[in-house]
C-alpha cells in the first residue's frame, strides 16, 4: 500500500520549485557572481597561503549561495568573517598581490548582495544602474588597491611603532563610528 | 490615488554589514597591527562612510495613480507612482502582485528605475485579460539610498480596474419583432412617418407638403403622397445566468468559460440593436452581485450594460429565488434573450414563466462544448447524467415553441429572428 502525499508538503514543494524557475536570468548571473566573488576571495587565501582548508571553503560557498538566495539577510556578513579570518588564520604575508585580490573580491560580492537585496528575484535590474554600481565598485577598488599600496610600502620601510598616533587613528574610527550611527538611526525630516 | 502605508528611511543588511566590517576590522587593525586587516577593510570602510555621507535627507512622497481606469478586454492600464522629495534616491523599485487576469509588463510585475532627480517615478503596465473589476494591489515601492544600505517603502493599496467585455462580433439581418416604440430603425407594420416605402396614395388633409409625389401627381391630376412605414423600436430584454461558471476560461486570448460567453453575447447583443436605436435591458441572476439596468437606448446605455455585465461575479454558489422576472423591466412586447449554460433548470423555467405572459423569448446555451468537471469517476458519472437531463429539459422547452440556440457570433439569432418577424402578424395565445 502506497502512503499517500502529504498535500501540504506538495504545495510548498510546488511552490520552491515556482519561484525557482521564476527567477530572472539576470538575477541568476548576479547570483552566480555573488558566489563566485565569495569564493574567489577564500581561494585567494588559499593560493597565498600555499595550502587548501576544504571544510572553510565548503562553509563559505554554501553561506555565499545563500546569501545570493537571500541577498536580504545577514549571511553575507557571516561569509565576509569567514574569509577574514581565513586571511588572518592562514596568510602572513601583506605583499601578496591576492589580498587587493580577496578585498576587492569581496567589494563585489558586497556590492552584489546590495544591488538585489530590494529586487525580487523574477525581476531585473536595468542596465544603467548596473553600470552606475559598476562605476562606484570600480572607484572604491581603485581605492582599496591604492591602500594595499601604501600599506606595503610603509610595510617595506619597516617604521617603528607610534602610540600616540595609533590612539590618534582609533579615535577618529570611533568618531567616525559614532557619526555613521547617528546618521544611520536617526529620523529624516518629513 | 492612495496609498495606506509608508516606512522612513531604514538601514537594511548591507548597510550593518559595511559597518560593522569597516569599523570592527579597522579598528583591529590598529589594535593589533595588522596591516592585512586593514587592507580586507578598506572597502568596507569606504562604502559605509560613502552611504552614510549620501543618505537622504528626507521622506519622498509617493502619490500612485491608474490610468486609465476602464478598458476593454485586452486593452492595457498603467500603474504608475509618482515620487517627489527623491533627492539621495539611487533607484526605486515597484512591485505588482501576479493576478489572474492581468498581465503585467515585465512578466514578473518588478519595475525598477533609476533616479537622479528629485522627481522620479515608476510606472507598470499591465494588460487586462478577462472582463471584471480587478484589484491591481497592494504595489509595494522601495526606494534604495547609494550602495543599498537604505530603503524607504510604501505601500500602494486601493487600485481597481473595471475591465468591460469585448462583445464578439454579431449581427442580425433580419429585422425584428413589431414593436410600440416611438423611435428606431426597425420598421413597424403600421403606417407613419419612416423611410421605409409603404406605397402611393391620395393626399389627405395632415399631408406634409414634402411627402406629395408629384410625378404620381401630375399623371393623376389628382394629388398623391408617398407613404412610409413608420420606425419604431424593439425593447430587447437580456437575462444572464451567472449561478455558475462552466469550463475553463483562458482570458480574451484563450478559451471562453460558459459565463465569458454569455457576458460576450450580451454585449455583442446589446450593441447591435442599441446601434439600430432600439431600448435594450439587463437583468443579472445569479451573480453575487445584483446588477440590473433599466430599458434605454443609446450609446451611453450600452457602456452601462457593459458596466453591469463587468459586475457580474459567478462562482460562489448561492440559492436562486424561484419565480419569473416581471415589472417594469419586462412588458408583453419585448424580446427576451436568456442567455445561460442550461445545466441547472432554473433558466429554462424563467424562460418558460416569460413565454407564458406573452414575450417572445429565445434561449443561448452557453455551455462550452469541452468541460471537465473533475477526474472522480463518480462526479464524471453524476455529470453526464445532468448533460442527459438538460438535454431532456431543453427538448420539452423546445416543444413549447421556445428556441434554445448555440453561440456562433454573426447570424446567431438570424433563425429567431426571421420566424420572429413572419409570426408577428399572426395572432397569438397569451395567459394574461
Amino acid at each position: 500500500m502506497s502512503r499517500a502525499r502529504d498535500p501540504l508538503q506538495a504545495g510548498t514543494m510546488q511552490r520552491a520549485v515556482d519561484e525557482l524557475l521564476a527567477v530572472s536570468r539576470q538575477r541568476w548571473v548576479l547570483g552566480i557572481g555573488a558566489v563566485a566573488t565569495a569564493t574567489t576571495a577564500f581561494a585567494a587565501a588559499s593560493v597565498a597561503s600555499g595550502g587548501w582548508w576544504l571544510p572553510g571553503l565548503v562553509v563559505v560557498i554554501a553561506s555565499a549561495i545563500v546569501s545570493a538566495a537571500r541577498p536580504d539577510d545577514h549571511t553575507g556578513l557571516v561569509v565576509v568573517g569567514l574569509v577574514i579570518w581565513q586571511w588572518l588564520a592562514r596568510v602572513d604575508d601583506v605583499g601578496t598581490p591576492w589580498l587587493p585580490v580577496a578585498a576587492c573580491c569581496m567589494l563585489v560580492f558586497h556590492a552584489l548582495l546590495a544591488l538585489t537585496a530590494v529586487v525580487p528575484t523574477s525581476g531585473s535590474i536595468p542596465g544603467a544602474t548596473i553600470a552606475r554600481w559598476t562605476e562606484r565598485t570600480a572607484v572604491v577598488a581603485a581605492s582599496t588597491v591604492a591602500m594595499w599600496i601604501v600599506v606595503v610600502v610603509l610595510e617595506r620601510r619597516d617604521l617603528p611603532g607610534n602610540g600616540a598616533l595609533t590612539g590618534l587613528a582609533l579615535l577618529i574610527v570611533a568618531a567616525t563610528a559614532t557619526a555613521i550611527r547617528a546618521r544611520s538611526v536617526r529620523s529624516p525630516l518629513r | 490615488m492612495t496609498v495606506s502605508s509608508t516606512t522612513p528611511w531604514q538601514a537594511g543588511p548591507a548597510h550593518l554589514r559595511a559597518v560593522v566590517v569597516g569599523v570592527v576590522a579597522v579598528a583591529g587593525a590598529l589594535l593589533f597591527r595588522s596591516p592585512t586587516l586593514l587592507v580586507l577593510a578598506t572597502p568596507f570602510a569606504i562604502v559605509a562612510v560613502w552611504s552614510t555621507a549620501t543618505r537622504p535627507a528626507r521622506d519622498p512622497s509617493l502619490v500612485g495613480r491608474v490610468g486609465p481606469p476602464t478598458v476593454r478586454e485586452g486593452e492595457a492600464t498603467t500603474w504608475t507612482g509618482q515620487l517627489t522629495d527623491a533627492g539621495g534616491v539611487d533607484h526605486v523599485v515597484g512591485v505588482a502582485p501576479l493576478r489572474n487576469w492581468l498581465e503585467p509588463r515585465p512578466r514578473s510585475g518588478v519595475a525598477v528605475r533609476d533616479v537622479s532627480t528629485v522627481i522620479a517615478s515608476v510606472a507598470i503596465p499591465m494588460r487586462s485579460i478577462r472582463w471584471g473589476r480587478h484589484d491591481l494591489g497592494p504595489i509595494r515601492v522601495a526606494c534604495v539610498s547609494t550602495w543599498g544600505a537604505f530603503r524607504w517603502t510604501a505601500r500602494d493599496v486601493g487600485h481597481r480596474v473595471v475591465t468591460l467585455p469585448l462583445p464578439a462580433v454579431f449581427d442580425a439581418a433580419p429585422s425584428s419583432h413589431h414593436s410600440n416604440g416611438l423611435v428606431g430603425l426597425t420598421r413597424s407594420a403600421r403606417p407613419g412617418d419612416g423611410t421605409e416605402f409603404a406605397g402611393l396614395r391620395p393626399f389627405q388633409s395632415g399631408d406634409r407638403l414634402r411627402r406629395i409625389n408629384w410625378r404620381r401627381s401630375l399623371r393623376s391630376g389628382e394629388l398623391h403622397v408617398t407613404a412610409t412605414y413608420a420606425d419604431q423600436d424593439t425593447h430587447v430584454a437580456l437575462f444572464v445566468d451567472a449561478q455558475a461558471d462552466f469550463g475553463d476560461s483562458g482570458g480574451i486570448d484563450g478559451a471562453a468559460s460558459s459565463i465569458d460567453t454569455s457576458v460576450r453575447a450580451a454585449g455583442a447583443i446589446a450593441e447591435h440593436f442599441l446601434l439600430r436605436g432600439d431600448r435594450v435591458s439587463l437583468r443579472v441572476f445569479g451573480s453575487r452581485v445584483p446588477a440590473s439596468v433599466a430599458p434605454a437606448s443609446g450609446r451611453a446605455h450600452l457602456r452601462r450594460i457593459l458596466d453591469a455585465l463587468a459586475s457580474i461575479e459567478p462562482p460562489t454558489y448561492r440559492p436562486l429565488q424561484r419565480g419569473a422576472p416581471r415589472g417594469d423591466m419586462v412588458r408583453g412586447d419585448a424580446l427576451a434573450i436568456m442567455l445561460s449554460p442550461l445545466v441547472s433548470s432554473t433558466a429554462l423555467d424563467w424562460a418558460i414563466s416569460l413565454a407564458s405572459h406573452g414575450l417572445t423569448v429565445a434561449v443561448i446555451d452557453t455551455l462550452p462544448g469541452d468541460v471537465h468537471v473533475s477526474d472522480d469517476p463518480s462526479t464524471g458519472l453524476a455529470w453526464r447524467i445532468r448533460l442527459l437531463e438538460r438535454r431532456v429539459e431543453m427538448r420539452a422547452v423546445q416543444r413549447v415553441g421556445i428556441p434554445v440556440l448555440g453561440w456562433d457570433g454573426p447570424g446567431s439569432l438570424d433563425p429567431f429572428l426571421r420566424e420572429v418577424a413572419r409570426r408577428a402578424s399572426a395572432p397569438r395565445m397569451a395567459r394574461r
